[in-house]
C-alpha cells in the first residue's frame, strides 16, 4: 500500500536476477582458475558476476576439528606430510599475531584450539594439499588426547556446573539487566499473578549454497621481497567483508590493507555467514600463507550442519502481576540464551533479546533478567532477528495467555498496551516517530479476517474428537533497526563513497553484501533516483576491501537504513557538484541522527535509532489423530518506513514468513549426550518445501522514516521474528491448550495433548 | 546401465558428444558437470539428492545430478542450465524470473528452472498446484515459493508459443 507518488516503490526486474538464473553468476565454488574467461555479461552490463580468480593451482583445504567435547588438550600429533602437503596449527600463528576471533564485544574463541576444547568441532588444525584423498588421510592419522571432562548439553546442566563451569564460576557469560518502577510493589499489591515458561530451540540457516572460502598468499612476503600490495587474499561467501578483514590481521599480526577480501555471490546467509567465514577463515589464511599457494575450502553439507553457528536456543519465563480488573500492573521476566561453547556474538544476541522482550507493549513496572549461558555445544551465532524471535515468542505467547485468564479477546487485549509515539522505550530512550499499529492491524483485518474467524472458531461446539481442529493466532513484531546500543556510532562509523567515472558513468563503493536480500536492486535504485539514471546503469561491482571503504557488515536491518542513506546523500552531493566528462568522488561518513543518546555502561537511552513495525495472522488446521498441523492462511503486515522496491520488500515478507513457520511448525534441531547435533545431513532437518505452506499475505503501510533513504527503515529481520509466535496462538485455538514450546512437531503436540493441561 | 567398467563413457551434453575415460564410471555425473566440463551453472546444494539444487534433465526427465553415476548416463542425452538457458524457452524462464524476484541469493535458481521447465513440457498450463508439486524437490530458503509460482505462471502464459510447439 504505497502511496501513488513514491515511484521508487515500483518494482524493477532485479539486475542480478539473469545472470543467477542462467547460472552465469559464479559463486566461490564455480571459481576457475589458470586464466579461463570470467563468467559472461548480462544484458544489464553493470552486474558483476563474479570473476576469474587467475590465481593458477589451487590447493584443497580440510579442517580437523576436535572429535572430543570438553576437556583440556594432553597432546596434538601430526602425521607427516608427504611434498605438497601442509598442516597449520595454533603454533603457526605468527609472532605478534593473536589467537582468537575478535567479535564485537568478545574475542573469547580461538582461531585454532590450544589449550582446551570445549565443543566437538572445534577447529584444531587446516591441512591442504592437491590431492583430496591423501587430505583424508592425513585428517584421520591427527591425533588429539584430551582430558576429557563431563559434556554440558543444555542451559539446566550448565547452570547445575555439570563437570565444574565451563566458563568463569557460574557458567555466565554475560547479563543484561532492565528495570522500571516498583513491580515488588506491584506484585505485592496485585490481585492475581499469571506464570508461563516458553521455550525455542536451536535454528539452522539452512543456506543453498554451504560456507565456502578461498585464501591465496597475495605476493608482498613480510621480509619485503615486494613493498606494495596485500599480503594475503581471501575471498568467497560471506556477509561482512571487513568483519573478515578485521579478524585476519588481527590473527596474522599484519595491517588492514595487508590483507584484501573480496566477496563473491552469496547463495544465501541468512546470519549465518556473518560470523562463520571469520572463524575458520583464519585458519585457512594461515594454511595458504604457509603452504605458499592458494587454499580453497569448500564445506560439505554435513560439515556444515554440524559445525557452523546456529540461532541460540532460549527459554524466557514471565510472570505478571494483575489488578483485579485484570490490568497489567507489572512484569517479571527472564530471557536465558543458549550461547554454546564460547560466548562470540552472545552479549549483542542477550542485548537484542531482552530490549525486545516487551515486545509492542508499555509495561508500567518490570524487571527483566537476562543471560547467556555456556553449554559444550557449538558455539551459537547470528541468524535473521538475532535474539527478537526468540524473546518476542515470549511475550506474544504470554499476551495470549494473560488475554485467556482474563477472558478477553487476544487483539483487544493486547491493544490496551499498545506502545505509541512519545512512550519511553525499555531502556529509557524515546519512541520518537509515529507508531502505526491500529493502520496494520487494520489491513491484517482486511485481508485476513482475523477477528471474524477468532469468533467462530471459538463458537465451534459439539465437534466429534475425528473433526479437524482450527484456530487463528496473531503476533506483533517492533525491531530496532540498525546496531543494538552505540554500535553504529562507536563501533562502525560506516563510510561510502560514489565514485563517477569520465564517461559519467557513476560507481557505487560500500561494502554491503547481496546474499539475496537485495541491495544490488535497491542501492541502484536509491542512487539512480537522486542522478536520474536508470537503476540498471548504476555500477555496483561486489565489495573488494582494496577498494571499497568500511560501511559496516550486511546485518541488523541496517543495510537499505543506514547504508543507502548515506548513499542518498553521496547522491545529492555529487548531484550538486556534477561535472559532465570529468572524474568525480563523494565520499560520505555516518552521522548519528539528532537527539539520540546511549549510555552503553547503564545501558540507558536510545539502543535503536528507530524501530521497524509488524503484525502477523496464522490460520491452522491440527489433525485430532496425528497432530499434524496445516497452515491455510498466513498474513504479515509491516511499517518499513517505505518500500524501496515492493518485490524486493514483499519477497522478504514471504520468504521471513516461510522461515519463521518452518522454525515453529517444523524445524527441530536438537543435541546428543555429546553436544553434537542430532541432524547432520538436509534430510534430517526439515525446511518448509513448496508443498508445506500457502502464499503469504503481505503488505506494508507507508510511514517514512527522515534518516533512512528515501524513508525506508530496515526490515529484512522482522519479517522472521514473530511468524511462529503467530502460528502458535493458532494451534492453541484449535487445539484449547497452551503451546509453550516451538517447534510444535506433530509428537510434541501429542504430549501437549496428553499432559493433562487443560486450557484455561 | 549401458556400460560395464571396460566401455568408454560417451554421453551428450547441451548437444555436444562427451567420451569419458571408462574409470570414471562410479563419479558422481555432477562433478563431470562441473570439474570436467566446467558447466559451473549446476550447484550442488546437498550431495545427497534433498535439494534439488543439481537438477538437470537426463534424456528429458529432472534428475538429481549428484545422485546419478556417469556410467548411468551413458548414451544418454544431458541438458544443463547452460544449455536451457541458450534456448528460447530458457531465456524466457530466466527473463520470468528476474522480473517476478524468483530468484534472491539465486544458488537454487538454475535447478528451480530446470524443474519449472520440465514442468511446462509436460504441461504448457499448470494450475498454482500443479506448479508447486513440479517444484516440490527442489528447495529454495530465500523466497517462501511465492514468486517463483509467479515466474513460472507467467513463464506459462507468456510462451505459450514456446510450449505449444514442444
Amino acid at each position: 500500500m504505497s502511496s501513488p507518488d513514491s515511484s521508487i516503490t515500483r518494482a524493477i526486474p532485479r539486475p542480478d536476477g539473469m545472470a543467477k538464473a542462467d547460472g552465469s553468476a559464479l559463486y566461490v565454488a564455480d571459481l576457475k582458475f589458470g586464466g579461463e574467461a570470467a563468467g559472461g555479461q548480462s544484458e544489464f552490463g553493470a552486474v558483476p558476476l563474479g570473476t576469474d580468480a587467475g590465481l593458477g593451482e589451487v590447493l584443497h583445504g580440510r579442517l580437523y576439528r576436535s572429535p572430543h567435547a570438553r576437556g583440556r588438550i594432553l597432546s596434538l600429533k601430526l602425521p607427516d606430510c608427504p611434498p605438497g602437503y601442509t598442516i597449520v596449527t595454533a603454533d603457526d600463528i605468527p609472532e605478534g599475531g593473536k589467537n582468537e576471533i575478535p567479535m564485537a564485544t568478545a574475542r573469547d574463541l580461538p582461531a585454532l584450539a590450544r589449550d582446551e576444547i570445549r565443543y566437538a568441532g572445534q577447529i584444531v588444525a587446516c591441512i591442504c594439499g592437491p590431492d583430496p584423498a591423501e587430505l583424508e588421510r592425513l585428517h584421520d592419522a591427527v591425533e588429539l588426547e584430551v582430558a576429557a571432562a563431563p559434556v554440558v548439553c543444555s542451559m539446566d546442566e550448565a547452570l547445575a556446573l555439570k563437570g565444574g563451569p565451563i566458563h568463569g564460576e557460574d557458567n555466565v557469560f554475560c547479563r543484561v539487566d532492565l528495570d522500571r518502577g516498583d513491580p515488588d510493589a506491584a506484585f505485592a499489591s496485585a490481585a492475581r499473578v499469571v506464570e508461563g515458561i516458553y521455550d525455542t530451540g536451536f535454528q539452522e540457516q539452512m543456506y543453498l549454497e554451504g560456507q565456502g572460502l578461498i585464501a591465496w598468499p597475495a605476493g608482498r612476503d613480510t621480509d619485503g621481497a615486494q613493498e606494495a600490495g596485500p599480503v594475503v587474499g581471501i575471498r568467497g561467501s560471506m556477509q561482512c567483508p571487513y568483519y573478515v578483514n578485521h579478524t585476519l590481521h588481527h590473527v596474522l599480526n599484519l595491517e588492514k590493507d595487508d590483507v584484501r577480501v573480496i566477496q563473491d555471490t552469496v547463495g544465501g546467509a541468512f546470519g549465518g555467514k556473518e560470523d562463520y567465514p571469520e572463524i575458520f577463515g583464519a585458519a585457512l589464511a594461515l594454511a595458504a600463507l604457509k603452504a605458499g599457494k592458494p587454499v580453497r575450502l569448500i564445506m560439505d553439507r554435513e560439515e556444515d550442519l554440524c559445525y557452523t553457528s546456529k540461532r541460540h536456543p532460549s527459554r524466557t519465563s514471565y510472570r505478571t502481576a494483575l489488578d483485579a480488573e485484570g490490568r497489567i500492573l507489572a512484569m517479571d521476566v527472564t530471557v536465558d540464551l543458549d550461547g554454546g561453547a564460547y560466548e562470540t556474538y552472545t552479549r549483542v544476541v542477550l542485548m537484542r533479546a531482552v530490549f525486545h522482550s516487551l515486545g509492542v507493549y508499555d509495561i508500567p513496572a518490570f524487571r527483566i533478567r537476562g543471560r547467556g549461558i555456556a553449554t559444550n555445544t557449538v558455539p551459537s551465532g547470528a541468524f535473521r532477528g538475532f535474539g527478537a524471535p526468540q524473546s518476542l515468542f515470549g511475550i506474544e505467547m504470554h499476551m495470549e495467555e494473560l488475554a485467556r485468564s482474563v477472558g478477553m479477546d487476544p487483539l483487544v487485549f493486547r491493544r490496551q498496551y499498545w506502545i505509541e509515539q512519545g512512550d519511553a522505550t525499555v531502556t529509557g530512550g524515546e519512541f520518537r516517530e509515529p507508531v502505526i499499529l491500529d493502520k496494520l492491524v487494520a489491513r491484517a483485518e482486511q485481508m485476513s479476517d482475523f477477528s471474524g474467524k477468532r469468533a467462530r472458531y471459538a463458537a465451534v461446539d459439539g465437534r466429534s474428537p475425528t473433526d479437524m481442529m482450527r484456530g487463528i493466532g496473531i503476533s506483533f513484531i517492533l525491531h530496532g533497526a540498525g546496531f543494538t546500543g552505540d554500535g553504529e556510532q562507536k563501533i562502525i562509523k560506516g563510510e561510502v563513497a560514489l565514485e563517477k567515472h569520465a564517461d559519467d558513468t557513476v560507481e557505487i563503493l560500500c561494502a554491503a553484501v547481496d546474499m539475496g536480500q537485495g541491495p544490488q536492486t535497491t542501492f541502484r535504485k536509491v542512487v539512480g533516483q537522486v542522478l536520474g539514471i536508470p537503476a540498471h546503469e548504476i555500477l555496483f561491482p561486489y565489495p573488494d576491501t582494496s577498494r571499497v571503504p568500511d560501511s559496516g557488515p550486511s546485518v541488523a536491518s541496517r543495510t537499505i537504513m543506514v547504508v543507502g542513506y548515506l548513499l542518498q546523500k553521496a547522491a545529492e552531493e555529487l548531484k550538486s557538484i556534477w561535472k559532465s566528462g570529468e572524474q568525480q568522488r563523494v565520499d560520505r561518513k555516518y552521522e548519528l541522527p539528532p537527539d539520540i543518546f546511549w549510555d552503553q555502561e547503564k545501558l540507558e537511552g536510545d539502543s535503536y535509532g528507530t524501530y521497524g513495525w509488524g503484525v502477523n495472522v496464522c490460520e491452522v488446521e491440527v489433525d485430532p489423530l496425528t497432530w499434524e498441523t496445516t497452515v491455510l492462511g498466513a498474513w504479515g503486515v509491516y511499517d518499513v518506513g517505505r518500500a524501496i522496491d515492493q518485490r524486493v520488500v514483499d519477497g522478504q515478507i514471504q520468504g521471513g514468513m516461510s522461515q519463521a513457520l518452518g522454525y515453529g511448525a517444523m524445524e527441530k534441531l536438537e543435541v546428543d549426550g555429546n553436544g553434537r547435533f542430532r541432524q547432520v545431513a538436509w534430510a534430517d532437518y526439515m525446511v518448509p518445501t513448496s508443498l508445506d505452506f500457502p502464499r503469504t499475505g503481505a503488505a506494508t503501510v507507508d510511514n517514512p522514516y527522515d534518516y533512512g533513504a528515501f524513508g525506508a527503515k530496515g526490515m529484512g529481520e522482522m519479517v522472521h521474528d514473530a511468524g511462529h509466535a503467530a502460528f502458535a496462538a493458532a494451534v492453541e485455538q484449535a487445539v484449547g491448550r497452551p503451546c509453550r514450546q516451538i517447534p510444535l512437531v506433530p509428537e510434541t503436540l501429542m504430549e501437549i495433548m496428553q499432559s493433562g493441561e487443560a486450557g484455561e | 546401465m549401458s556400460g560395464s567398467a571396460t566401455d568408454t563413457i560417451v554421453l551428450t551434453v547441451n548437444g555436444d558428444p562427451r567420451i569419458l575415460k571408462p574409470d570414471d564410471g562410479m563419479r558422481r555425473l555432477l562433478d563431470v558437470l562441473r570439474d570436467d566440463l566446467r558447466l559451473t551453472g549446476t550447484k550442488e546444494g546437498c550431495g545427497e539428492g534433498e535439494c534439488g539444487t543439481c537438477s538437470v534433465l537426463l534424456d528429458g526427465t529432472l534428475v538429481n545430478s549428484c545422485l546419478v553415476p556417469v556410467a548411468q548416463a551413458s548414451g544418454s542425452s544431458v541438458l544443463t542450465p547452460e544449455g536451457l538457458a541458450a534456448t528460447p524457452a530458457g531465456r524466457l524462464l530466466a527473463e520470468c524470473f528476474t522480473e517476478c524476484h524468483g530468484a534472491q541469493c539465486g544458488f537454487c535458481t538454475p535447478g528451480m528452472i530446470m524443474a519449472s521447465y520440465a514442468l511446462l513440457m509436460e504441461n504448457p498450463r499448470p494450475d498454482e498446484q500443479a506448479v508447486r508439486e513440479a517444484i516440490s524437490g527442489n528447495i529454495c530458503r530465500c523466497t517462501g515459493y511465492d514468486y517463483i509460482i509467479d515466474a513460472v505462471m507467467l513463464a506459462a502464459e507468456r510462451g505459450r508459443d514456446i510450449w505449444d510447439a514442444r
